[in-house]
């Protein structure tokens, strides 16, 4: 098994390990095609047009809202990171990195949680309630709850970026903390800061179930109204131009966002100790800051479980012996786990192709988050229109649960592989090892934690999927938070408190596949 | 070894694929309000040996809606909760398939039948009033539908949304055939100016919006037989309903509910058994007490508390050409109702 007596290998060598990268683009574009691309232009077929709902003045006011609160939302989250972010790079505290992960718990919390979460807090019989009949209010929290801990992130790596002669110049000059955010910082933070805002204005565009549970009549956005035409109504053509609209919306965020999203030519450095760190003025009022924050993201989910135990006789499991007497919540439990088995497993694979694909072929890597790029109401409603005949097959749901649920291991494998020292491959490649070899010894163990990490937030993402599940919905295949909204549409406390027990139940599930699939050491925070 | 990761497999792809392997059932899809005594499904249950399965989906134009989305691969065998309004679009859609009940002949004519639509119960929409709540107002009864666009009435009423909601359809309806188009517009353009409340559905119309259940709104778009419902579910049980029904012309509509074949359903002779079975006196006998409906036999006894409401008015099936109006005219209501259009 000497190489060197092995002539004609040296062809090999230039390709390590990647033999299938253009079977696995093909793969990846077809997947893309089937699940993504084919329902969407059959919906854009159905008939309507944008220009024939912009000339109505009722949709013109939703597609304004829709807008608007994106615009609200984002300006909120981002006036409410920077300083969060800034606080967190400057002051060094213990359990600093955990705090960090700890911001990214809400973006993976099931969207009915929340919606439950908030109605439960500021809702008319709430614990506060600001918010009682028609207000917007809800559906601005819930959109800053989601987003903030994403962009916290941006930004965090945004500072990690910033070379620390160019800080240690700063200060030996004598500049104030504020000159040196002014100067040093935020040239070189702004990209990130506002891709992600971007991002931001995307998702809160997108977002389905809250607008659904939380904006009642009046602020009910786009991607609502798209299933009130489907659901109720029955006219697709309207809800074809309504999903039109919104994706001529969501294309004009994500280009504004890949043109912000390019990283300077700044190698990441890792954290600074930056001066002051540790004693400095202002950390009591950071720590008040930052506690106040994690008050506010924390309390909509600490609502939905104090809710769960309160019943008419006081403080018991009323609602969970109700509910496990009942026989559709072993189904929904299954199913859910169920679901969510499958789909982790398929966006394992799809995860695993893209990322080939991607490394292959860097131009394409909008592939990783297509589908982040339209409304998932569109997509499920062009599953009804193609594939009619699909609609009893698990392998639709799966499919669909998967398409939303891949770009996580995507971006995790691509992230991580594009960190991999190059020439590890190339050596192993040398010394004989084959491409299989290459792939067990070498990219295997080191892109493990990534794949695991993208893993854990597929498996979370899967089991909060409320858009496709609700446009798909078949009774046997009803899953928790399907279950939550059936209970929220029934009359009577006891309904109430069963939606609060069963998301309950749905949040630890979530947290609980975060914890055991995903390896979350702290130095992860740095590294996005 | 291999055997053992087959049977790994093998345990797996049950617990993945289990439900598909069920035996012999019948599927039922229903609205939200569907109930039947346990004992009444039992009975079928034992004397077919097969299992039914009741799948509820929500209102019952929502529940169409649903079976017109999947009917390449239909959901159901058999569909209750159709009406009379909802029928021509079933049909339109070519969702039903014909049945002709030997049960049927019975019934008496105005309940005659579509080829694919048995009858089982009919009921009355009315307008129902909070006692107390008017009462200590000191404001009199409305003697015709249209006072409700007098001031003294301003944001008193809440109806259910006819596009999501059949209740909401058949007072539409009701308005419709009183006033005829297109004078029925500028009322409903005046009960919008003068504080209508519009609900998404029966439910939180009656359960939310009424100010007998902690809304704000004394009079709403129910049933006749409301009234003795209130009685039954109120512990103690009161001498007289807190609400009554109030049969305004223009106000009322005669709503006829059945059950019918999904076309492309499997177990057709069972599901063609059931529909004879709901006709039969023991189901039909159960169906006042569950639903709060009066059944298709009017020699059928009935609950004592049946003494609180009134017994419907005879009322007409919408044929197939009618599908098309009927959208117009939800379509109308919504341009003028809930999006403030001017009645042309």
């Amino acid at each position: 098994m000497d190489p060197h007596r092995r002539p004609g290998r040296s062809a090999a060598i230039k390709r390590p390990a990647l033999p299938r990268a253009h079977l696995s683009l093909a793969i990846a574009l077809a997947f893309l095609t089937f699940f993504w691309l084919a329902p969407l232009v059959t919906l854009a077929g159905m008939g309507g047009t944008f220009w024939s709902v912009l000339a109505d003045s009722y949709y013109l006011r939703i597609a304004g809202w829709t807008l608007l609160q994106a615009l609200l939302s984002s300006a909120i989250v981002g006036a409410l990171a920077l300083p969060t972010a800034w606080m967190l790079e400057h002051f060094s505290f213990k359990g600093r990195s955990a705090y960090k992960i700890a911001l990214l718990l809400p973006f993976l919390t099931p969207v009915l949680v929340t919606a439950l979460g908030l109605n439960a807090l500021f809702g008319g019989h709430g614990f506060l309630p600001l918010a009682v009949g028609e207000s917007p209010f809800l559906l601005l929290y819930a959109n800053v709850f989601y987003n903030i801990g994403l962009v916290v992130w941006f930004v965090d790596a945004g500072f990690g970026r910033i070379p620390a002669r160019l800080l240690q110049s700063a200060q030996l000059l004598g500049a104030s903390p504020w000159h040196v955010f002014r100067r040093v910082e935020w040239p070189i933070i702004r990209p990130s800061f506002i891709a992600a805002l971007c991002l931001t204005f995307l998702f809160c565009l997108n977002s389905f179930g809250l607008a659904l549970l939380l904006a009642g009549n009046r602020y009910a956005t786009l991607e609502v109204e798209i299933y009130r035409q489907t659901a109720f109504t029955l006219d697709l053509p309207t809800a074809s131009a309504l999903a039109q609209l919104q994706a001529l919306f969501c294309a004009f965020a994500a280009l504004l966002q890949a043109h912000f999203d390019r990283a300077l030519p700044l190698k990441p450095q890792g954290q600074v100790e930056r001066p002051g760190a540790r004693h400095g003025q202002g950390r009591k009022a950071a720590f008040l800051w930052l506690g106040m924050l994690g008050i506010l993201l924390l309390a909509p989910l600490v609502s939905v479980a104090l809710r769960s135990f309160m019943t008419e006789n006081g403080w018991s499991l009323g609602h969970y012996r109700r509910l496990a007497a009942d026989s559709a919540f072993p189904l929904a439990l299954a199913n859910s786990l169920r679901f969510t088995l499958l789909t982790v497993g398929a966006a394992g694979i799809m995860g695993i192709v893209f990322a080939i694909a991607i490394h292959r072929h860097p131009r394409g890597n909008w592939l990783a988050f297509a589908p982040y790029l339209v409304s998932p109401t569109a997509v499920a409603l062009g599953y009804l229109l193609l594939y009619p005949s699909w609609l009893a097959s698990p392998l639709l749901l799966i499919g669909g649960y998967s398409l939303f649920a891949y770009p996580f291991v995507a971006r995790q494998l691509t992230l991580a592989w594009h960190a991999l020292p190059r020439g590890l491959a190339l050596a192993a490649r040398t010394l004989g090892a084959g491409p299989l070899r290459t792939a067990q010894r070498i990219f295997l163990p080191l892109l493990w934690p990534a794949m695991r990490q993208g893993l854990a937030l597929a498996g979370a993402s899967a089991l909060g999927e409320f858009a496709v599940t609700l446009f798909l919905a078949r009774p046997e295949w009803l899953s928790l938070p399907r279950l939550v909204y059936e209970r929220l549409g029934r009359p009577g406390s006891g309904n109430l408190g069963e939606a609060y027990a069963t998301a309950t139940i749905l949040l630890l599930l979530a947290w609980l596949t975060l914890a055991l699939i995903g390896r979350w050491h702290v130095g992860a925070a740095r590294h996005r | 070894m291999t055997f053992k990761y087959v049977t790994w497999l093998a345990v797996f792809c049950v617990f993945l694929f289990g439900s598909h392997l069920k035996a012999q059932e019948l599927r039922l899809i229903t609205h939200d309000a569907f109930d039947l005594s346990p004992a009444i499904l039992d009975r079928f249950e034992k004397e077919t040996g097969a299992k039914v399965t009741i799948l509820k989906s929500g209102d019952a134009g929502a529940m169409l809606n649903k079976l017109i989305l999947t009917r390449e691969a239909p959901i159901a065998d058999l569909v209750y909760g159709l009406d009379n309004l909802l029928i021509a679009k079933a049909e339109a859609a070519h969702v039903l398939a014909p049945y002709a009940s030997p049960a049927a002949a019975r019934l008496p004519s105005w309940l005659h039948t579509l080829p694919d639509f048995t009858p089982t119960d009919i009921s009355e929409v009315a307008i129902n009033y909070d006692k107390a709540a008017i009462s200590k107002s000191g404001l009199a009864l409305p003697s015709r539908i249209e006072d409700f666009t007098q001031p003294a009435y301003r944001g008193l009423l809440v109806v259910e949304n006819p596009a999501t909601s059949s209740t909401g359809l058949a007072f539409l309806a009701a308005t419709i055939e009183h006033f005829g188009e297109p004078m029925v517009w500028k009322f409903w353009a005046a009960l919008r100016d003068n504080g209508l409340a519009v609900a998404d559905g029966w439910t939180e119309a009656y359960e939310k919006m009424f100010s007998r259940n902690g809304g704000t709104h004394p009079f709403v778009v129910s049933y006749t037989t409301s009234p003795p419902a209130e009685v039954f579910y109120s512990d103690p049980k009161p001498t007289e309903p807190p609400t009554a029904s109030l049969p305004l012309p223009g106000g009322t509509f005669t709503q006829i509910e059945g059950i019918a074949l999904v076309a492309g359903g499997s177990q057709e002779a069972l599901a063609k058994k059931f529909i004879d079975y709901m006709l039969s006196p023991g189901p039909q006998a159960d169906l006042p007490g569950r639903m709060w409906v009066y059944p298709a036999f009017a020699d059928t006894p009935l609950p004592d508390l049946f003494r609180f409401a009134t017994r419907p008015a005879q009322g007409s099936l919408m044929t197939e050409a009618d599908a098309g109006k009927i959208e117009g005219w939800v379509k109308e209501w919504t341009r003028i109702v809930v999006r403030a259009g001017q009645p042309q």
